[in-house]
């Protein structure tokens, strides 16, 4: 038998032969065409993102990245929020309060949409009317809460009036895209892009990429640096590492802190990590023992050592600072003299025993899974920085979609909880206001908290409405309404021939980034 | 053979309700899309007024009957973040799923039954041996890993192939290798263990001592045998990676059916989920139902078995 196998093998080599040539001709004619890898074309930018564009038309999408931030080089809002975070003109050179319920744009003349048609104030009109009517199902609408009407006052004149005092219309208006009316109604905005931005739309290839072209003519603001643009969908964070690294694309930006470290010896990478709009913070639930004590919460508050968990996330090289309130330095109402709770564990260890929690607590701690950069590490070091004080913690992970309906339903939930939050208007009474009564986050109640949130919500010009919530940020900080962490860094990693600037809040425009010469 | 094949397609027909079933009722357990299609701040109202236009405030057994209506008349919802009709939505993801799919399958059938058939043919002899720790460490390597490792050593270090996307035949060599590597190891073992066995069959035997060279003994009598087993083994591997090869599409940013998935259940865009789970059911369905067809063509002896 044995002797027959092996007499056998001759043919058998025959095969492998035979198989192996066909396996190589097959993988050579597969590579006939087929750039090879790292092939630079140095008039595109080709930025990284993780999830698809979700939706063309810019009406049905609220998420500033990547949505809002890639259809802003197709189309233009009437006012721009710049690299300093300050609110610039776009479509409408100026704009001012005629009354308190009433905002006035000037817009820009000689505005072509790139089909030819002018932008005008009929067209603002029939974009925001759209917007409002419910039939429409515009996901923009929330940008308009409150918003009764739009009046015409001449071509270049509009006045849009609101129920109530509003002083965040022009910082909301940066979320809001025109449409031309005569093309939006024989094309499909959804799958089609045609504006008054710096780009035209060339293509995009679902989960795969998006592709502009610069406007050869016809744009009204400066010509942007890149001839092309291309977004590339890459979901995986080590695939983005990796495509950067090979010259594939240019610019990723939310990747894990420890490969940070990795990159920092690449040549020709700039990279980096900084604080961002976003906060993070746990909230506590205060509807039921052990957290309803304000004194277990001050001493959760002083149970965490913020500037640790900091610098062993991003090894010390970027300054991101412990906070005790939940708005960042950018936004109105910011209080300065508000100071983060110092890490103090036998305080925290004292107000404990007072409350009754001498010989410890257990409590149940979550978090949402694969949501927010850096969460698993930070929530984990809490967890060992409580059992430090003797505050035995459950700590688990959600679906992101479960942690999120449990939030907003508001029952069942856990002690504490993991959530990081910013507000594209950088108006601190407009975040703050999901926390308070009748707000869709109100993970704890207070009364005077409520108050100087309505009477900020209320006020007729911006210092008034400042000043409430810088009040307001107190209160919620001495009752310790949320465990205050920091600003939720964000790691940023680019080609070294780009002029980029990072930027603290979620735009990322194609059109701000240079060449470097 | 038809009652054999009628009885097959009836089975395949049960199986894919049955998934279509599962995944509608799994989907509804983590509650609906709406407070995640809403910005954060939205009231209660709002969040109500939208459940009620999206449906999700109806019985569940509505929703499932409304449901089990659209996939017979192949009508689907519009997807909930794209827009458009989810059927196109997943349809615009096939090609490329079914061309990495086919890529590996072919890939791995040549390069498994190769391997089996040296293993087989050297039995005990070292190539045997190699082939078999080669291929118990080809099988036990997750694909993230081997993924990323392929991406470091071919895209980083040695700068031969691009690391992700789809656009060229290029992009195809390091997801279409990642697949094979688990394929191609299992198609070898189970070829390399069916050859033996047809190997000491008595019709060998029988066709050695009739003085047939070996050639044609192994061409007409010992692999036709020994493929059976291979096609079941190779009918799963199709049937599963025509469902979309999760992982290593998000690895490589492949734009299929798999990267699809992902995003939107993560998005609970319900509509598609349904469209592309029911893909892959069918799929996986038609290809096993293709190869119990093919088993009962190459081999008479189960046609007649079940003919009784």
């Amino acid at each position: 038998m044995r002797q027959r196998i092996r007499a056998m093998a001759r043919p058998a080599r025959a095969w492998a032969v035979a198989v192996v040539v066909l396996v190589t001709t097959a993988a050579s004619s597969c590579s006939f065409s087929g750039s090879p890898a790292g092939d630079e074309g140095s008039d595109t930018l080709r930025i990284a993102i993780s999830s698809d564009l979700s939706n063309l038309n810019p009406w049905m999408t609220r998420t500033v990245a990547p949505d809002l931030s890639i259809l802003s080089q197709i189309y233009s809002p009437l006012v721009v929020r710049d690299n300093d975070l300050k609110l610039k003109p776009a479509l409408a050179t100026s704009w001012e309060q005629v009354t308190d319920r009433t905002w006035r744009f000037h817009l820009r003349t000689g505005v072509t949409y790139s089909n030819g048609k002018p932008f005008n104030a009929e067209v603002v009109k029939w974009n925001i009317d759209k917007v409002l009517d419910d039939s429409t199902k515009a996901r923009v609408k929330a940008t308009f809460v409150g918003v009764t009407g739009v009046q015409v006052r001449d071509e270049v004149t509009v006045d849009i009036t609101s129920a109530k005092p509003n002083t965040t219309i022009p910082a909301g208006l940066t979320s809001m895209f025109f449409l031309e009316p005569s093309w939006a109604q024989t094309h499909d905005p959804s799958t089609e892009a045609m504006g008054t931005g710096p780009y035209n739309l060339v293509s995009w290839r679902k989960q795969s990429s998006i592709v502009l072209k610069r406007r050869d003519a016809g744009y009204w603001g400066t010509a942007p640096a890149f001839g092309n643009v291309e977004y590339r969908v890459i979901p995986e964070t080590s695939s983005q590492i990796a495509s950067l690294r090979t010259g594939e694309v240019d610019l990723i930006t939310g990747f894990g802190s420890d490969q940070l470290a990795g990159l920092h010896g690449a040549s020709d990478i700039t990279s980096g990590a900084l604080s961002t709009t976003r906060s993070a913070f746990l909230y506590a639930d205060t509807t039921k023992a052990p957290m309803k004590d304000v004194r277990v919460r001050q001493a959760v508050n002083y149970a965490i050592n913020k500037q640790a968990i900091v610098d062993s996330l991003l090894g010390g090289n970027t300054k991101v600072s412990p906070s005790g309130q939940v708005l960042t330095p950018e936004y109105g109402g910011y209080n300065d003299k508000v100071e983060p709770y110092p890490y103090d564990p036998a305080m925290a260890r004292r107000l404990l025993a007072e409350s009754g929690h001498a010989h410890g607590l257990k409590i149940e701690f979550k978090f949402p899974a694969a949501t927010y950069l850096f969460a698993d590490q930070i929530v984990q070091a809490i967890t060992a920085q409580l059992a430090q004080v003797g505050i035995t913690a459950h700590t688990s992970s959600m679906p992101k979609a479960e942690y999120t309906d449990m939030n907003y339903a508001r029952t069942s939930l856990p002690d504490l909880g993991y959530l990081t939050y910013s507000w594209w208007t950088l108006d601190g009474a407009d975040l703050l206001a999901n926390f308070a009564g009748g707000g869709a986050q109100q993970f704890w109640s207070n009364a005077r908290f409520d108050n100087l949130i309505t009477k900020a919500l209320a006020s007729p010009d911006q210092a008034q409405r400042d000043g409430y919530t810088l009040q307001a940020v107190q209160v919620m900080h001495d009752d310790a309404g949320f465990i205050f962490l920091f600003p939720q860094p964000l790691t940023y990693a680019y080609n070294s021939h780009l002029a980029y600037t990072p930027r603290p809040d979620d735009w990322l425009r194609a059109s701000d980034i240079g060449k470097k010469s | 053979m038809i009652g054999y094949a009628a009885r097959r397609v009836l089975e395949a027909l049960v199986t894919a309700w049955g998934v279509v079933t599962a995944v509608f009722f799994l989907l509804r357990l983590t509650g609906d899309p709406v407070a995640l299609m809403l910005p954060p701040g939205s009231s209660a109202a709002t969040i109500a007024a939208m459940r009620t236009q999206l449906g999700y405030d109806r019985p569940l057994w509505r929703q499932y009957a409304a449901y089990l209506g659209d996939v017979l008349t192949g009508s689907f919802q519009n997807s909930l973040t794209h827009g458009g009709s989810s059927l196109s939505v997943v349809l615009e993801r096939a090609p490329a799923t079914i061309a990495l799919a086919v890529g590996s399958l072919i890939v791995s059938i040549i390069v498994g039954c190769a391997v089996g058939l040296i293993a087989a043919l050297r039995r005990g002899r070292a190539a045997d041996t190699l082939v078999l720790v080669l291929t118990s460490i080809a099988q036990a390597m997750p694909s993230f890993w081997v993924g990323i490792v392929l991406v470091m050593l071919f895209a980083v270090q040695l700068g031969w192939l691009p690391v992700s996307g789809a656009s060229s035949p290029l992009h195809f060599i390091l997801p279409i290798t990642t697949l094979t590597i688990f394929s191609a190891a299992s198609i070898a073992r189970m070829f390399r263990s069916s050859l033996l066995t047809a190997l000491n069959q008595d019709y060998v035997r029988t066709a050695v001592s009739k003085g047939i060279s070996n050639t044609r003994t192994l061409a007409r009598h010992v692999v036709p045998n020994a493929l059976l087993p291979v096609i079941t083994v190779v009918g799963l591997q199709a049937g599963s990676l025509l469902g979309g090869a999760v992982v290593t599409e998000v690895i490589f940013a492949w734009p299929g059916i798999g990267q699809l998935m992902v995003t939107s259940i993560e998005q609970r865009d319900f509509p598609v989920v349904q469209v592309a789970i029911l893909f892959t059911a069918i799929a996986f369905v038609a290809v096993n139902l293709l190869s119990d067809l093919l088993y009962g063509l190459a081999d008479p002896r189960i046609r007649l078995r079940t003919a009784k």
